[in-house]
Formats: structure tokens, C-alpha cells, sequence
């Protein structure tokens, strides 16, 4: 059953096939799918797999490799998600592919909206603003009305799918089943592209069935001999990381990415505010604003007391940052990191990625080294 | 007890055979299409050397690029480890490893038992590493191996701007055009070399004694390029590019302990 779910959910061209809605394309969790979905729009992040070199004509080649590799994606072919994108302003080189998209790719809805870095009550009035000026550009630019009621559905909807995720994330750590890293992370990866309904009940289906299925697993578990690993970073391209991590002897506990639990870590409490506040962009605002943060959201201090709490919460041994390279946002306060975490006596290791698939020699070698590393110092 | 240290590195293969505390013989070939033969090959000479055979090793672990291509090794562990082992084996003292091998450099931190505590790689490309010193003596018609001692002639500072292996081949060409004399060239390049490791280095914190290995250790210039870059206590051991091999013995001896 596993095998049949991971199939159906990450072949991206079947994936494309079942979208029947026009696609609306998304490159950063601080994308409100939600205002997508009542748009009447599929929300598809795209998650490139297209050299980045080939954008090199258009975009620096010391530039961000994701963001290189999401336009080579798109130009100079027919793709289905080149027209419309929101793109949030979380980072300069999300800017810049801003830029690069309207004057390169074109498109019909290029919407660049600004994401504020803290979250006090003027930052959320703030981003709750910016909200309401995407609706208003979507029902300008696309003569539509988005209606209270179809937001509250679309919250309701991209609930269910990180509530689900969240639940087999759960599973998954406590190893109550047989899922490994890689295919937790697939299947997190496509609530991101799949048509969100049709997946919820897919994923829905699929945790209860793996539930009985691995019953007998719940007391053969092996993680207390497995060194706990905190992977954080931004985007996870490479999977078969992950792979080389259990390979070795790794279990990953916290996936601190927004491929991974940054995505579905929180909901938006729904029921509850629904009385007191009558007003989903604020739920909105104010749910982006307060999720599990990227590293751009928070300064070193506030960065540091984060990355204490997972590890004191998932009794992690060894934390491995996995950015993507000229990433200023995410290495900027890594040396500083790395020298409080020595002090920890918590091992650090720093690997570079470059948006291009298959692991290497280099970044084996290194994970093994780790690994090896958190076993001697037991 | 008998056991074997295997390093299959990028440019040479090495092994090691080591008898409870004593290095009883080694061995240093270069890699070559057929590796797997190769390999064998190696430790074959090495067990002839010591008068032993296959069947007395009691382990046998590999480390080095290809190690996992050692298909009767009991264990493949990283060259990082092994290096560690290696340096605290040969020079107790020893808190830093600066590895550079033949396609890629190496810092490693280790604590008063030889563990890892954190370690820092590079090998994105040939910058740095003894391949791109054999690329420069190609080019200034030097042997590799001649490189330390012609560069102590020299008189004169040449600065290499360029460390990419390619673009710092035709700095070397237009240099020698130029009438520059070729140990003041040669000097300049274990400047820029040492430049690089050390910047690399400065990563994690450098504690004395600082022990090199890999081949590039033996390369004298270099050693002294080195030592003056990083104004630090330097440990160079005798055989500098069989500490991997050796790291991998001690690997293979605890093994066998273990158990």
C-alpha cells in the first residue's frame, strides 16, 4: 500500500494531470495557499528539477541554485505553471526571481507580496493588509469574487492536510511504522503539488492503514540506538540526504525545513476564533506569521533559543544545516551557531546543497564522518 | 594480533599491516582503471613483506574514497576517523589534523583519545590539494617530489593570484615566459596553497600540536609554507601519507577488541 501511495503521489506528471483547476504556482511557505484554493486556483509549490546552470543567461551564476533552478524550469517551454505565481518577498533572491519572471517568463498573475519579518500586532495588521491587497488583485485581475465562506473552507481544507502530516510525523519519529525519512519527506512534498482535497483523503486512508498494517512494529522499535538527528536548513531538494542519514545509523527527528515540519507543524485554530474573530485574513496573518519560522523570521538570539528547544525537546545528538548555496540568510550566523552548539557538546555539521539530484561522494563522506563522530562520543 | 588498514584515496592506494603496537610493513601504489585488482594487489605486497598471510589478519578496514569498493573488509569507516586514529597513534599531542590528499583537504579536531570533536572538508575541486601541485610541476617540468626543496632555493616573493587549477596553469606558463626563476614560482604556489588550507583551517578552532598527513606533507616547501602561515606547533610524522591506512588499522584493531 505504501509503495502504491508514494507512486500515485510523486510522479509529477500524473500529478499534473489530476489538477483540473488553472494552476496558481507558489515558491515559499509563507505563500497563503489558502487565499489560492478560495480563488478557485490549485496551489502548486514548485519544487524544480531542472539544472539551475540553465537559468545562468538570465540570473547570476552565484545565485540562489532554487531559485535558478525554478526559472530554468519554466523558460523557453510550455510549462503549467509559468502564467501564475506568488512569489513572498522572504528573501533578495525571491525578488529577483520575481523580476527575472516578468520580464523573461511574462505571465498572466506575477504577484509579489510583502511578508514583514516579526510578528508584533502591527506586523500582522501589516501582512493582513498585504493579504487583502492579493484578493483584490485576484478579483481584479481574474473577475472573481472570494467570498468569507470559501476562505474559511480553504483553512479548513489546508488544515486537515497538515493535521494529517503532523499526525504521521508522530508515527513516524516514534517508529510506531515503517515509513523512513526519504518517505516521509515524499509524502510531505506532495501535499504540496497534489490537489489538496483528493489528497487529504488519501493521506487519510494511508495513516490508518499503515496504522494496522504495522501494528506489531510498536514494540520493536530500534531508536534508542540510533543517534537523533536535527537537520535545519531551507529546502530540502535532495531526499536521498535523508537516505545517507539512516544509512548510516541516523534516525532524523526534526526535519527544520520548510519542506518538512516548518510546513505542517502548526494549524489555525479554527473553532475557536471563529467567534471572536470574524475575520479569516486575520487567521491567516496571524497563523503565518506565528508558525514554525524560517530562518529569515528570527535574529540569532531568537534563532538560537529555537534550535535549544528542538533539541532539548527531541533529545538530539547531532545537528546537521543543510542550505542551499549563497544562501546569506541562512550561513550569515552559522559560525556563531556552531561555536554555542560546541559548547553544548551538541557536534554540528554543515552541508551545502546546489539544487542538483543524486548525493554525491563528498556529502556522504561527510554524513558518514558525522555519524561516525555522535557514535564515538555515545 | 595481526590486522590491516586499507586507504584507497583518490591518487594511491595504501596499505598497512600492524602488529599489536608495531607498523609491520606498508605499502604506497598509485590507483589506476582497475581498482578492485589494485587493491588486492597492494595488500598482497604488504603481507609479503611482513611474511604473513591473508588468513592470520584478524580484521581488516577500509577507508579512503573507495572504500566501500574493499568487498573483504570487515568494516568501511570515513578517511576523517581514520586520520584522527592515525595522528593520535603516532603523535599523541595531537589536537588538529590538516589532511591534504590528493583531491581534497582536510581539517579535523580531535580530543586526547583521537575522536573526532568536528571537521571541516574540502573537495569541490582540485584547488589546494596534491593534484594540483602534480598539475604545476607538469607545467614547470618539475618531479612533484622535487617541488619542496627546489622552492627552499628560492630568493624572490611571487604572489599565484589564481587557485583554480586550470587558470593558475597558464598564470605558471606566463610567469615562466615572463623569466621568472621556477622555485620563486614553485614558492608561490605552496603560499597560495597554504593560503587556502589555512583559511579553511581558521574554521574550527586550532589547537597545538597541529599533525599533517597525506602526501602533500611531504613536500617540504609546503610544510614550511604552512608552518609560517599558521604560526602554530606543527607535527609532521615520517610517513605522513600512510596515517589514513594506519587510522584505519587501529579502526580494525578495536574491532577485533570489541567483540
Amino acid at each position: 500500500m505504501k509503495v502504491e501511495f508514494l507512486d500515485y503521489i510523486c510522479h509529477k506528471n500524473r500529478v499534473l494531470e489530476t489538477i483540473k483547476k488553472p494552476i496558481m504556482g507558489w515558491v515559499c511557505t509563507y505563500t497563503p495557499v489558502e487565499i489560492i484554493i478560495a480563488a478557485g486556483f490549485h496551489p502548486y509549490r514548485i519544487i524544480p528539477s531542472t539544472d539551475p546552470s540553465l537559468a545562468n543567461s538570465y540570473l547570476d551564476s552565484n545565485f540562489c541554485p532554487y531559485v535558478r533552478s525554478c526559472l530554468g524550469e519554466v523558460l523557453g517551454k510550455e510549462s503549467e505553471y509559468a502564467d501564475n505565481l506568488i512569489i513572498v518577498n522572504s528573501c533578495d533572491a525571491m525578488r529577483r526571481l520575481y523580476d527575472a519572471w516578468r520580464h523573461y517568463v511574462q505571465g498572466t498573475f506575477i504577484y509579489l507580496l510583502d511578508l514583514p519579518r516579526d510578528n508584533s500586532a502591527k506586523d500582522i495588521q501589516y501582512y493582513q493588509d498585504n493579504l487583502q491587497s492579493l484578493i483584490d488583485g485576484l478579483e481584479e485581475k481574474f473577475k472573481i469574487k472570494i467570498s468569507e465562506d470559501s476562505l474559511y473552507q480553504a483553512i479548513s481544507v489546508c488544515n486537515k492536510t497538515r493535521e494529517l502530516l503532523a499526525e504521521l510525523f508522530d508515527l513516524y519519529i516514534n517508529e510506531k511504522v515503517s515509513l523512513s525519512a526519504v518517505e516521509f519527506l515524499q509524502i510531505v512534498k506532495g501535499s504540496m503539488s497534489f490537489p489538496q482535497e483528493e489528497y487529504n483523503g488519501l493521506l487519510k486512508k494511508f495513516v490508518k492503514g499503515v496504522k494496522i498494517e504495522d501494528k506489531i512494529l510498536s514494540d520493536d522499535s530500534q531508536i534508542e540506538n540510533k543517534s537523533k538527528i536535527l537537520i535545519t536548513g531551507t529546502i530540502m531538494d535532495d531526499l536521498s540526504i535523508a537516505e545517507v542519514i539512516e544509512d548510516y545509523g541516523g534516525k532524523i527527528v526534526f526535519v527544520d525545513m520548510c519542506t518538512g515540519n516548518r510546513y505542517f507543524q502548526n494549524q489555525i485554530p479554527l473553532k475557536t476564533s471563529k467567534k471572536i474573530n470574524n475575520n479569516p485574513l486575520r487567521l491567516l496573518a496571524e497563523y503565518y506569521l506565528s508558525k514554525t519560522p524560517c530562518p529569515r523570521m528570527m535574529n540569532l538570539e531568537k534563532r538560537w533559543e529555537y534550535l535549544l528547544k528542538i533539541i532539548k525537546e527531541n533529545q538530539v545528538k547531532g545537528v546537521i544545516f543543510y542550505n542551499l548555496k549563497f544562501c546569506d540568510t541562512s550561513f550569515f550566523e552559522l559560525p556563531i551557531i556552531r561555536e554555542r552548539l560546541q559548547k553544548h557538546k551538541i557536534p554540528s555539521l554543515c552541508l551545502e546543497g546546489e539544487f542538483t539530484s543524486s548525493t554525491s561522494g563528498r556529502i556522504k563522506t561527510r554524513i558518514q564522518a558525522f555519524l561516525e563522530v555522535l557514535e564515538f562520543a555515545g | 594480533m595481526t590486522v590491516a588498514g586499507l586507504d584507497v584515496g583518490s591518487l594511491t592506494i595504501k596499505t598497512l599491516i600492524l602488529e599489536d603496537e608495531k607498523i609491520k610493513s606498508f605499502t604506497i601504489i598509485p590507483t589506476g582503471a582497475d581498482v578492485n585488482k589494485l587493491i588486492r594487489d597492494c595488500l598482497e605486497m604488504t603481507l609479503k613483506k611482513s611474511g604473513d598471510n591473508f588468513k592470520n589478519l584478524s580484521s581488516i578496514v577500509a577507508t579512503g574514497y573507495g572504500r566501500i569498493n574493499v568487498p573483504f573488509a570487515d568494516k568501511s569507516i570515513t578517511e576523517i576517523t581514520c586520520h584522527a586514529l592515525g595522528a593520535n597513534w603516532l603523535n599523541p599531542e595531537t589536537r588538529t589534523v590538516i589532511d591534504i590528499g590528493g583531491q581534497d583537504s582536510k581539517v579535523i579536531s580531535i580530543d586526547k583519545n583521537g575522536r573526532v570533536v568536528d571537521f571541516i572538508m574540502n573537495d569541490k575541486c582540485a584547488a589546494g590539494t596534491g593534484r594540483f601541485l602534480e598539475v604545476m610541476a607538469q607545467a614547470l617540468g618539475v618531479k612533484t617530489e622535487e617541488l619542496g626543496n627546489e622552492s627552499l632555493k628560492s630568493k624572490k616573493k611571487i604572489t599565484i593570484s589564481s587557485m583554480c587549477t586550470v587558470f593558475a596553469e597558464s598564470e605558471v606558463i606566463s610567469l615562466v615566459a615572463e623569466g621568472c626563476a621556477k622555485e620563486d614560482i614553485i614558492r608561490g604556489l605552496h603560499k597560495a596553497i597554504s593560503n587556502r588550507i589555512c583559511s579553511m583551517a581558521c574554521r574550527l578552532r586550532l589547537e597545538n600540536i597541529i599533525t599533517l598527513t597525506g602526501g602533500v606533507a611531504k613536500n617540504t616547501g609546503m610544510v614550511q609554507a604552512l608552518k609560517k602561515r599558521l604560526k602554530a606547533k606543527v607535527f609532521v610524522p615520517e610517513e605522513p601519507q600512510i596515517v589514513g591506512a594506519l587510522g584505519a588499522a587501529i579502526a580494525a584493531r578495536k574491532i577485533v577488541y570489541s567483540e
